[in-house]
């Protein structure tokens, strides 16, 4: 075996292309989730921003933004979110200070995808002799 | 080599500590698969529309000013202005990997959208033998289809390369005869990394824990045939057996795409920053790696935060530049 040194590049080459992306909670079902009033105003924003869905937040005067929350910076000075609108225009930056809540109203883009779920599926269709169902 | 190495020392001369080595460039999240290890597809449909500019893409890179530039995705051969995206890559003689499933490659290839050149690689994703794959890809077929691009891409002169991410349950003497096949059709170089656990990929029960991902590289490393290439540093592969340890450096793999520079790595989504220079200097890096303790990094051993270390340490240390010439010359792991 070698490393390739014959190849320029060996060293810290390219990536894998397997690119899972992290968040910070387990995966709960938050699909369709209204916080209550008790839920602490930055709480919901981490979840939505884990969430991988599209969400509405209502703001404190009385209006609304619908759309995917990719970002939040909770220690900067002036706390705020950033999103792409419904029609993925953007970004839109919104202070934490002008949100009264967040709802999570779009569907959960990574829910029902496992690889389980998938191999179960691919299982049952051989069994009935249906083609293997592709994803 | 010689490139990563003035690379490396030039930035140590300049007593920069965090600096970045293969800028990871996602100019859209949209693919042609759903592989159910991948955490990168899952948004919304206005996102999956969206893709940066080229000329986003040239500013990120000009900003960030690492002499490798990878192309994941999403599916990059899915990314409309990828072709003059690469041309304008190797004409600043940045060292571009594109790292495709390969579905759309041979079409792409005939279509004359690419141009062979030392700057540009073709990193094929590719999961194991025909069987493994297929499954790892949720979806049969995808292994001929790729071996037909990649046969097709050395045959027009392209260098090429290979990816695989392995995962609990990967059977390691069959890997062995896979990295056989590989070399067999002629791609230069292979690699391999461990999949990680984090919460937003939907399969959270197929990734590998570190004691696993020890045995399993050890046993698929262990006395490794003269024939396999890897393109990747041998410390690294070292590190993957459990043979030698480095702390992750995130910073040496930054990523951008339509949110902005990723922190703190490829893996994690903590936040973005709107410029590299905020990522860099205001990322609180502490709270990331194995060291720090935090849960997230506990069991992480992937390739983007890792190899940049093992690279550092290469070219940093007598012992490490030694113990790498050592496995490179000898090819013992
Ligand atoms: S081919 Fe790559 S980007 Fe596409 S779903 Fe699979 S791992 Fe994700
Ligand atoms: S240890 Fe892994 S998850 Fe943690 S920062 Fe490094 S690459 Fe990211």
């Amino acid at each position: 075996m070698t490393t390739g040194p014959e190849a320029p590049f060996e060293h810290g080459g390219p990536t894998i292309h397997r690119p899972a992306s992290g968040g910070t909670d387990p995966q709960t079902p938050f699909e369709g989730w209204v916080p209550g009033p008790d839920v602490p105003l930055a709480e919901v924003i981490d979840r939505a921003f884990d969430y991988r869905g599209n969400v509405t937040v209502d703001l404190r005067d009385g209006g609304a933004v619908s759309g995917y929350l990719f970002n939040r910076d909770a220690r900067a000075r002036d706390p705020f979110v950033q999103m792409f609108d419904a029609a993925g225009d953007g970004p839109i930056t919104i202070r934490y200070a002008e949100i009264r809540t967040i709802r999570f109203t779009g569907k959960d883009t990574a829910a029902g995808n496992s690889y389980a779920a998938w191999l179960e599926r691919k299982a049952a269709a051989q069994a009935e002799g249906r083609p293997t169902p592709q994803r | 080599m010689w490139t990563v190495a003035s690379y490396v020392l030039g930035q140590r001369l300049r007593g920069r500590t965090r600096y970045p080595l293969v800028l990871m460039l996602e100019p859209l999240f949209r693919c042609n698969l759903a592989c159910a290890g991948c955490g990168k597809i899952q948004y919304p449909a206005q996102i999956l529309k969206k893709h940066l500019t080229v000329e986003q893409c040239l500013a990120a890179v000009e900003e960030c000013g690492a002499p490798m530039v990878s192309i994941p995705g999403g599916e990059p051969l899915m990314y409309p202005d990828i072709s003059r995206l690469v041309k304008e890559l190797v004409a600043r003689k940045k060292y571009v990997y594109l790292c495709t499933n390969a579905i759309l490659l041979k079409e792409k290839l005939e279509a004359g959208w690419f141009t062979p050149s030392k700057y540009l690689s073709f990193s094929i994703h590719m999961d194991g033998p025909r069987d493994a794959h297929d499954e790892a890809v949720c979806r049969d077929g995808v292994y001929d289809v790729a071996v037909a691009a990649i046969r097709e891409a050395v045959r027009r002169g392209f260098r090429v390369t290979t990816n695989s991410t392995l995962f609990d349950g990967t059977d390691a003497p069959r890997m062995r005869d896979f990295f056989d096949d590989m070399m067999e059709l002629g791609v230069e170089g292979m690699m391999v990394s461990p999949g990680y656990s984090y919460t937003k990929a939907p399969d959270q029960e197929h990734f590998l824990r570190r004691q696993r991902s020890f045995e399993l590289f050890r046993t698929m490393l262990e006395r490794p045939k003269p024939r396999w290439k890897f393109n990747q540093s041998p410390l690294f592969l070292r590190f993957l057996m459990g043979k030698q340890d480095f702390e992750c450096t995130p910073w040496g793999n930054p990523t951008y795409n339509l949110f902005g520079w990723q922190r703190p790595c490829y893996l994690l989504q903590e936040g973005y920053a709107a410029t590299f220079k905020e990522l860099i200097d205001d990322t609180a890096w502490e709270r990331y790696g194995r060291r720090s303790g935090n849960d997230k990094c506990r069991d992480c051993m992937v390739h983007c935060g890792h190899e940049p270390s093992a690279v550092d340490y290469t070219f940093s240390s007598w012992r490490g530049f030694r113990d790498t010439v050592v496995a490179a010359v000898t090819g013992r792991l």
